[in-house]
């Protein structure tokens, strides 16, 4: 009981900043006065109901949804094999460490732009989203293994606790957190990189390519509406992969005693 | 009987001469103690025994085919796994499932932690810790117990009632104890054998055989010169 009006006191906290963010951008419209440069919030409010009535804008959605999710699912993948393998051989470390800080410093936009002459515009945003999710699983990989207790595998050892245990009961427990932190913050940059991806890819159906449509034709309300939907989307992304993520990961769920 | 023999131990760590033409010879049965002041290379001696650390030069008899438990100076206690699973993890190699559990509940009595069996150790406070550590070195069943300062950082009520159930699972078993400490209230309770050491090099200073019965033996006893 106690707990569930703390809930609503949070949430309605939440509404007023919201009701509050949406006052200034309204008082911030009326300033301007052009539509073409800042739409009132209750247009682009209008526009986004109009535009979730459209077919087009559920599959632009459920496609860009599955774009992330195959190219979140692919670096989650390669990032973790390679990520171990690289902390267990300094040479496969030695090897990967110079592509991967490559990957980090390069400026997305030069990787869309290489992308867009090696990929169809469908993969151009898969790529794009498994390019800059790779690198923070494989480092966030490499440091939770590094970081294991050297004094708890010493004691492993001193039992004659078999390897497999080893893996089983001390390594994937010790980097269990840093991996769903780093899916956390793969997911939310991937999926922003994703949408730039697409902007530029122009995918038949995306959200990005309709971003970009509704710039060419100067539909500001729709531009804010679409991104309305990103952020949306980004938020729910993050609070609901973010939640399997660190229910599947529990470590009293990963080791079975 | 002799049961453990190092014989002309020599180990370097960088320009350090931790060990130079080190011997000692350590009873069956026995509860011996290494004493002697920070960094004279008794952890290394302990760490030789139980094969952490490999000597440049030298023999050690009477460790082959032999299973070591050993308490470390921290209780390296999975945070993530309860007491009980923690005991476990190091009983899988040698033990049935049936007997894994048998083992952990025996001596978890023993240590009086028989309750907290669920408990994860963040839980339980440092003496509890300690216990349990202890706990899973005797349910490991090896042949020889190394205990590397286990009752640093302990105070006297705790220590006191750590080393009685060090005792009370040595008068069961019987095994080899070997322990280091600085502190020689400690030593004069528990031991058969003090060696008095020194280094680096590590040396032997002397060689104490407390023929005290356990039972008149208290911490603060003081009376016995070195």
């Amino acid at each position: 009981m106690k707990r569930s009006i703390i809930l609503d006191k949070k949430n309605i906290s939440r509404l007023l900043v919201f009701i509050f963010w949406m006052i200034v951008w309204e008082i911030v419209y009326l300033i301007i006065n052009r539509e073409i440069y800042l739409p009132s919030p209750f247009h682009v409010l209008m526009k986004l109901s109009e535009m979730i009535r459209l077919k087009s804008f559920w599959l632009s959605v459920m496609l860009s949804m599955k774009r992330v999710v195959i190219g979140f699912v692919l670096s989650i993948i390669i990032g973790t094999i390679t990520g171990i393998a690289s902390s267990f051989n300094r040479y496969i470390y030695q090897i990967l460490y110079p592509l991967i800080s490559t990957i980090k410093s390069t400026p997305v936009m030069s990787f869309i732009i290489i992308a867009l002459i090696w990929f169809s515009s469908d993969n151009v945003p898969i790529f794009i989203c498994f390019l800059m999710c790779i690198p923070i699983i494989w480092t966030n990989i490499v440091t939770g293994i590094r970081n294991v207790d050297d004094k708890l595998l010493e004691m492993a050892h001193v039992y004659d606790v078999k390897k497999s245990t080893i893996l089983r009961k001390i390594y994937i427990p010790a980097i269990i957190p840093y991996f769903s932190a780093a899916c956390v913050t793969a997911l939310g940059l991937g999926w922003k990189s994703m949408v730039a991806a697409e902007v530029l890819s122009n995918p038949k159906y995306s959200i990005g390519s309709n971003l970009y449509n509704a710039k060419v034709y100067l539909e500001s309300s729709e531009l804010f509406a679409w991104t309305f939907v990103v952020v949306i989307l980004s938020m729910i992304f993050e609070y609901f992969f973010g939640y399997a993520i660190r229910n599947i990961t529990a470590r009293k769920k990963v080791v079975k005693w | 009987m002799v049961n453990i023999k190092l014989e002309k131990i020599f180990k370097k760590y960088d320009n350090i001469q931790v060990m130079n033409d080190f011997n000692i010879e350590l009873n069956d049965n026995n509860i011996t103690c290494l004493l002697g002041p920070s960094g004279c290379g008794k952890t290394t001696m302990l760490n030789i025994i139980a094969g952490l650390v490999k000597q440049d030069l030298g023999d050690i008899e009477g460790i082959d085919n032999k299973k070591i438990s050993y308490i470390f100076q921290e209780d390296r206690l999975l945070p993530w796994a309860t007491v009980e699973e923690n005991i476990l993890l190091i009983l899988e190699s040698r033990y049935s499932r049936e007997e894994m559990i048998k083992r952990t509940e025996k001596y978890l009595k023993m240590v009086n932690l028989d309750d907290f069996r669920h408990s994860y150790p963040e839980q339980l406070s440092g003496g509890m810790k300690r216990r349990v550590s202890i706990a899973r070195a005797f349910a490991y069943g090896g042949d020889i117990v190394i205990m590397d300062e286990p009752f640093k950082g302990l105070d006297f009520e705790l220590k006191k009632k750590i080393i009685e159930d060090v005792l009370k699972l040595w008068n069961e078993e019987k095994k080899m104890i070997i322990f280091v400490t600085h502190d020689r209230d400690e030593a004069i309770l528990m031991a058969d054998d003090i060696f008095l050491l020194e280094g680096p090099p590590l040396k032997i200073k002397n060689k104490i055989t407390v023929n005290i019965p356990r039972d008149k033996r208290k911490l603060e006893y003081e009376d016995i010169k070195f």
